[in-house]
């Protein structure tokens, strides 16, 4: 099981946009979930591609439990495996809803029970289940959101990393899918890091934040410390 | 004209020798050539598509510039090569299935690699980086991938074999329209219809429009359906 990411010295560079994230240190635990907040080009789904292994840093190392890893690592398929991924513009495959849910387990090779019934649970949970056998190029944003979420909550992974995870969805169905998170987090408490345009959502989940801004971490915040926390953050995002 | 189009339905019944030969070598012809092409077409439609390199774009360019290419051109250019005093005219394939197949071969692959190219451009990182995200290998990423991009290469090779099927320059000029051998289905209607006998000619032309329909619907209805 994954107990810590460290990110030491990253330097990542995107070309033509001039961007560049800098960051020299932070660490993600299991105690606590964490959310990256920051306005939009701070550099929240830039450090998200880097940690889920999807993405190079030019410079700098991510290490998961001390252990160095690149994306073109022999190593970083078989940790690509205990990372869930959640992005902001999903993409599922043309298929229907179940087997883009059961893709992830499929890849796992789990057995064939044990498919349905996460796949069926989860479907359940986020109250899609109706949904099933409906193709993805049939869904609304919305559901399409929750799909992608399904698929990779199913994994149970030991890292979870959820890109704006409830744009597009609305308010009840935003609660269901805090309550599951809280949920997996009681069940196996995996290493969660999220982001975040608002931090309500961030404090109702009491998670730790960092604050990003143009690529670089500018603040944080420990779960506990929201309440002094909030008036900087505001003025950061509203910046 | 109605005697004509009479005519025509009592040759397509009776199965006449003549039609048969000109569909058969059409289909044979246009078939063979269209798999050649998309052996190569497809990976290098892919690799053009999703691929990063220097001169990406103007590849494209090129790709997409061939796609109109007149059938005559690629006709004068291998009939070049392969007349007796050309370059592979020891091959001895002028006037033979051989060379049509070769310059159909060579008016499909820029059809089929420009238009897999066009599908796959923003395809391809989104459904490799969703299939790693996954936990997906290399390989099986790949298999995802293809598997997601079949109906732009089933798409690609309905508009390439459609171009092919119904062209007349190269088969006219490579294969020299010989009866029984190298007359294919156009070059039969404009042989039929230079001498002013229309029915085998709109008789064939009947045949060529109900195959290119139904390879065109088939690709329409295996398409997912929006509701």
């Amino acid at each position: 099981m994954i107990s810590s990411i460290t990110i030491e010295k990253v330097r990542k560079g995107y070309y033509p946009a001039g961007f560049t994230l800098v960051i020299d240190g932070i660490e993600f635990d299991r105690q606590s979930v964490h959310t990256l907040v920051g306005p939009n080009g701070s550099g929240k789904t830039s450090l998200l591609g880097l940690i889920a292994l999807v993405d190079k840093p030019n410079h700098g190392k991510i290490l998961f439990d001390e252990e160095s890893i690149s994306p073109n690592d022999k190593a970083a398929t078989r940790l690509r495996r205990k990372i869930g991924f959640i992005m902001q513009n999903p993409y599922l495959f043309d298929m229907n809803v179940y087997e883009n849910v059961a893709l992830g387990l499929k890849i796992r090779r789990k057995r064939r029970g044990e498919i349905i019934s996460r796949v069926e649970g989860i479907l359940a949970a986020l109250k899609i289940e109706h949904l099933a056998r409906q193709r993805v190029k049939c869904l609304s944003r919305g559901e399409y959101q929750k799909v992608a979420i399904a698929q990779v909550l199913v994994m149970e992974p030991e890292v979870i990393l959820m890109d704006e995870p409830l744009a597009n969805i609305d308010t009840e169905s935003a609660l269901a899918i805090e309550d599951i998170v809280k949920n997996i987090r009681r069940k196996y408490s995996p290493i969660i890091i999220t982001t975040a345009h608002s931090l309500s959502q961030a404090y109702r989940m009491r998670s730790n934040i960092i604050l990003l801004k143009e690529g670089r971490r500018v603040h944080f915040a420990s779960g506990r410390a929201h309440t002094n926390f909030e008036m900087k953050s505001q003025e950061v995002i509203n910046d | 004209m109605a005697n004509e189009l009479k005519g025509a339905f009592e040759i397509i019944f009776s199965l006449e020798r003549e039609f048969l030969s000109a569909v058969g070598l059409s289909l044979k012809v246009s078939l063979i050539a269209l798999f050649l092409a998309a052996i190569i077409a497809i990976p290098f439609g892919i690799w053009v598509g999703t691929g990063k390199f220097k001169h990406r774009e103007l590849t494209s360019a090129i790709l997409n510039t061939a796609m109109s290419f007149p059938t005559v051109v690629i006709g004068l250019l291998l009939y070049s090569f392969f007349s007796r005093k050309g370059p592979m005219g020891n091959l001895g394939i002028l006037f033979t299935p051989a060379a049509m197949i070769t310059g159909q071969c060579i008016l499909a692959f820029p059809i089929i690699a420009a238009l897999v190219a066009a599908g796959t451009r923003n395809l391809g990182d989104r459904a490799i980086l969703a299939a790693r995200a996954l936990g997906a290998g290399n390989i099986k990423s790949i298999l995802l991938f293809l598997k997601e991009s079949r109906l732009i290469v089933l798409a690609s090779l309905s508009a390439a074999f459609g171009r092919i099927f119904s062209e007349v320059g190269i088969s006219m000029m490579l294969g020299g329209n010989i009866r029984f051998y190298t007359r294919n289905i156009t070059t039969a209607i404009a042989l039929e219809t230079s001498k002013g006998a229309f029915s085998l000619g709109i008789a064939l032309g009947m045949v060529l429009m109900v195959i290119a329909f139904t390879i065109n619907a088939s690709v329409y209805y295996l398409q997912p359906k929006k509701i």
